[in-house]
């Protein structure tokens, strides 16, 4: 109960209804105030303000209502269409019948009014005017006539004695009072047939007036009443000597006989009503048509105030339905519309629900079963980037469709994303990669279920080996099928057995061969010692020659021997901090003052950065480097460039030379054992330095330059 | 430029009220304790008025008095107020106008309608107790639109005809006070 009150008081529409029914009130009392001249004419003008106030608010409420219109219909909001019909029906259908009965009620007001008035009843109200008048004048001639009398008769007493008389006069004549006044209006004396309600009658100053002029007055007049009256007044001139010149005023004031004063009421009354709507005929016509006219304009903005809250009411769901499917397009299924009505429209806001709660619960379990998927995938892509292999997802079209960090950091390919690039960007990326593209394009084609195979890929200085494996995924296993890659970097692993081999190879080749060489050469020794003097001089000759060549060649077969021995087994680091510029000025100098034809330009970081060396290890290196460049040049000025440069937490050493360089094959081995450009060279000289900076913590690279070589050698800061 | 300011002038004329009711003066008699008031006017109405009372239609006029004390710094005290009102009706048998205060109920007839307008403006009189505090009288005479019959009210709103209205006259009482 309370809420049905809260929504009527609440309601937005109230004041709307509340200026309707003051406006009816209004209009009703309008109508009444003009039948009823008494008991509306004091608040007539203020209900018509108050009429024309609620008339103009009305119509600001329409206008209000029209301007929001328009600026929906530019806005094109949903049912807007509908709105503006049923505006326009509403009034359309209102206004014929209204002006019609307008034009009516104004033709049927002017024939109504103008039917109280005729020629007839003016004649007949003018002659009854005339009639009373005639009949009127001669009651006042008659009674002029008796004042006369009655004034000749007062003239012959004493006027002392006059007052005296007035009640004798009164009783012969047919006045209903008689008074005395003197000149000056004055009342002297009087006399009533009824002295119980008798009030002494005033003299009127315009009667005094008349008769000074006229010296009688008689005329007509309303009494006190309402009723009529002849009022006579004469001078009365005292024919007594001691009275000369006195003169007094007689007042008679007679009454019209019963029966003529009720008629003559009647005709006054009757004439006064009729020249009183008479003269407001016009006037009430006037009055009528303008109450007509905003009857008319009230009904037909009551029309359209109608019209649009019917279409509101009408329009209100289908403009909610349209928002919910909005709503719905954008995801938001928990949209639901109140039902307002239990007709067709709620039936299909109804339906609707019903629709938006299905859609909303299979979009739940789609949205489960997806973000289920999600994290699977999310666990997935987790997984796949924490593998230090490099994962590959393709599909037949060759379009990437997984791939994790590590492809990137292996195939050195940078950060941008690899999803939904065909496999060929890898090889556009980096070029050198083709080789395991080609593969992969091939495996793929073939539809080889599992296969695994290396490949070499030749990246300036480096050869890497990438371990390759695939396996196809077939259609049932996922839809559309696929090929998954997994390869590793190999190179390290491939390396570090080479160099075990090659380790294990020098062992034994130090082992082996060092041994026999002492008793070789003590052999060689002993038999020259036993031998020589004892033979001819020619065969001693071939002996010395001999001997001398055996003992050589033990001698280099001991350094070569040493060499592998340094290789296979170096000797334990000891490692202290300390500066790299020192080593290379030593160093420098020595090979200045042994080999005066070289020039060396140095240029060493200033300051000198510490690093963690191993001195012995460290001049090896610097020895073997500056006599690879030394042996590079075949022929003229040898100039050795060596550089030393620090790099966020790196030393970079620089060595250059102008020799030769290192041709195309032998630069992607050139720190393998084995290895050389030199007649002669053991080929273990650049694996030793590799080695040496490997067992510091850094890397080598090795380059051709314009003209020469220049070994870059990066050694990690302390 | 001088054409212009005729027109609005003219225009001025048009819309402004015509004065047709003149305060002239107020007669005042000290008679006890009483004081006779008589303020004088001179009603001079339009041929529209004259022409509805000859019609038949009863029209009012309302004369109002009030006294008042003079308040420096704030509004004055109003110490009495009266009004009278009076109907004039004419008669046509009698051809006659009648006078009728409507406090007093005293009715008087007149030949002509200019006699009854000078009876009213010029013998209406007011009774105030005597009061020491009165500064002055304020008063007015007015025609009373909303007394005549409803369906000449809308018509006549801004007929100046049918304005007979004068402003509030302040007439001072005692010489030696100022209202």
């Amino acid at each position: 109960m309370s809420v049905h009150i809260k929504s009527i008081i609440f309601n937005k529409n109230l004041p709307i209804f509340a200026l309707i029914l003051t406006l009816l009130m209004a209009m009703y009392f309008l109508g009444t105030a003009i039948q009823s001249t008494e008991q509306f004419n004091r608040i007539y003008i203020w209900l018509f303000a108050a009429t024309v106030l609620a008339v103009i608010i009305l119509s600001l409420i329409i206008i209000q209502r029209i301007v929001w219109l328009v600026v929906k219909r530019r806005q094109q909001e949903p049912g807007i269409q509908l709105t503006t019909r049923m505006v326009l029906m509403f009034t359309g259908l209102s206004l014929p019948p209204v002006i019609v009965v307008y034009l009516f009620a104004t033709m049927l007001v002017n024939q109504y009014v103008d039917s109280w008035f005729d020629v007839k009843t003016d004649q007949a109200l003018e002659d009854a005017i005339s009639l009373g008048d005639i009949f009127l004048e001669s009651q006042t001639l008659t009674h002029l006539n008796a004042s006369k009398g009655i004034a000749a008769e007062l003239a012959e007493i004493d006027p002392l004695n006059q007052g005296i008389y007035l009640d004798r006069l009164l009783e012969g004549s047919k006045a209903d009072s008689l008074s005395l006044y003197s000149s000056d209006g004055q009342l002297i004396s009087s006399s009533s047939l009824d002295p119980l309600k008798f009030v002494a009658p005033n003299l009127p100053q315009s009667t005094i007036n008349e008769i000074n002029i006229n010296r009688q007055y008689a005329r007509v007049e309303p009494s006190a009443n309402d009723n009529l009256q002849v009022r006579v007044a004469l001078q009365i001139n005292s024919n007594r000597s001691l009275s000369l010149g006195q003169s007094r005023i007689l007042q008679a004031l007679f009454s019209l006989p019963e029966e003529y004063q009720n008629l003559a009421i009647n005709i006054e009354t009757q004439v006064h009503e009729y020249n009183n709507l008479n003269y407001q005929r016009q006037q009430l016509k006037s009055t009528f048509i303008i109450i007509l006219s905003i009857v008319l304009l009230i009904s037909v903005l009551l029309a359209m105030l109608r019209a649009f809250s019917s279409a509101r009411r009408l329009v209100e769901p289908i403009k909610m339905l349209s928002e919910a499917t909005d709503a719905i397009t954008q995801g938001n299924f928990s949209k639901v519309i109140p039902v307002a009505s239990n007709d067709e429209l709620g039936l299909l806001v109804e339906s609707f629900n019903s629709m938006s709660t299905q859609i909303a619960t299979s979009s739940a379990l789609a949205h489960r079963a997806q973000s289920e998927a999600e994290n699977q995938r999310a666990y997935l892509e987790s997984v796949v980037s924490h593998l230090t292999s490099g994962v590959i997802s393709i599909d037949h079209d060759f379009l990437i469709r997984l791939s994790n960090d590590a492809t990137h950091k292996i195939l050195h390919l940078g950060t941008r994303s690899l999803i939904n690039q065909n496999i060929d960007y890898i090889a556009m990326k980096n070029p050198t990669l083709v080789p395991l593209i080609d593969l992969v394009k091939q495996k793929v084609s073939d539809k080889t279920h599992y296969w695994q195979q290396e490949v070499l890929i030749a990246e300036d200085s480096l050869r890497r080996i990438l371990l390759v494996r695939g396996s196809q995924i077939s259609d049932t296993e996922m839809e559309g099928g696929g090929h998954v890659i997994v390869f590793d970097d190999q190179t390290i692993i491939n390396q570090a057995q080479r160099d075990a081999a090659w380790s294990e190879v020098a062992r034994r080749l130090a082992h082996e061969v060092k041994n026999p060489l002492t008793p070789i050469q003590l052999s060689a020794e002993r038999m020259h010692m036993r031998f020589s003097g004892k033979l001819s001089k020619e065969e001693d000759e071939i002996l010395d020659r001999a001997t001398q060549t055996i003992v050589s060649q033990v001698e280099n077969l001991k350094t070569l021997v040493n060499a592998f021995s340094d290789y296979a087994k170096p000797p334990e680091l000891r490692k202290e901090l300390g500066g790299l510029n020192q080593l290379i000025e030593e160093m420098v100098d020595l090979y200045s003052l042994s080999h005066p034809g070289i020039v060396f330009r140095v240029q060493l970081a200033d300051p000198e950065p510490q690093l963690l060396l191993d001195k012995g290890r460290m001049r090896q290196l610097l020895t073997n480097l500056i006599k690879n460049a030394q042996e590079s040049v075949d022929q003229g000025d040898i100039e050795i460039n060596i550089v030393t440069e620090v790099t966020k937490d790196q030393l970079v050493l620089s060595i250059k030379d102008n020799g030769h360089g290192f041709n195309d094959q032998v630069i992607k081995h050139v720190f393998e054992p084995y290895e050389t450009t030199k007649q002669g060279g053991s080929g273990l000289g650049l694996a030793i330095v590799k080695k040496i900076v490997e067992e510091h913590g850094g890397q080598i690279t090795a380059a051709n330059h314009e003209s020469g070589a220049i070994i870059h050698v990066y050694l990690p800061l302390a | 430029m001088s054409r212009r300011w005729l027109t609005i002038g003219l225009l001025l004329i048009a819309i402004l009220p015509s004065q047709a009711t003149e305060f002239e003066r107020l007669e005042r008699d000290l008679s006890g304790t009483t004081w006779q008031l008589n303020p004088q006017y001179q009603v001079l109405p339009s041929g529209k008025v004259r022409e509805a009372i000859d019609n038949g239609i009863v029209v009012n006029f309302v004369m109002q008095a009030k006294l008042y004390a003079s308040k420096n710094w704030w509004f004055d005290s109003m110490l009495e107020h009266q009004a009278q009102t009076f109907a004039v009706r004419y008669f046509s048998l009698s051809s006659q106008y009648q006078l009728n205060n409507l406090r007093t109920k005293e009715k008087q007839s007149f030949i002509t309608l200019d006699q009854l307008l000078d009876y009213l403006g010029q013998q209406t009189t007011f009774e105030f107790t005597a009061n020491q505090d009165a500064d002055y009288l304020s008063t007015r005479l007015f025609l009373d639109k909303q007394a005549l019959p409803s369906t000449m009210q809308l018509p006549i709103v801004f007929d100046a005809d049918w304005n007979l209205n004068t402003d509030w006259q302040q007439v001072p009482l005692n010489t030696d006070k100022q209202p």
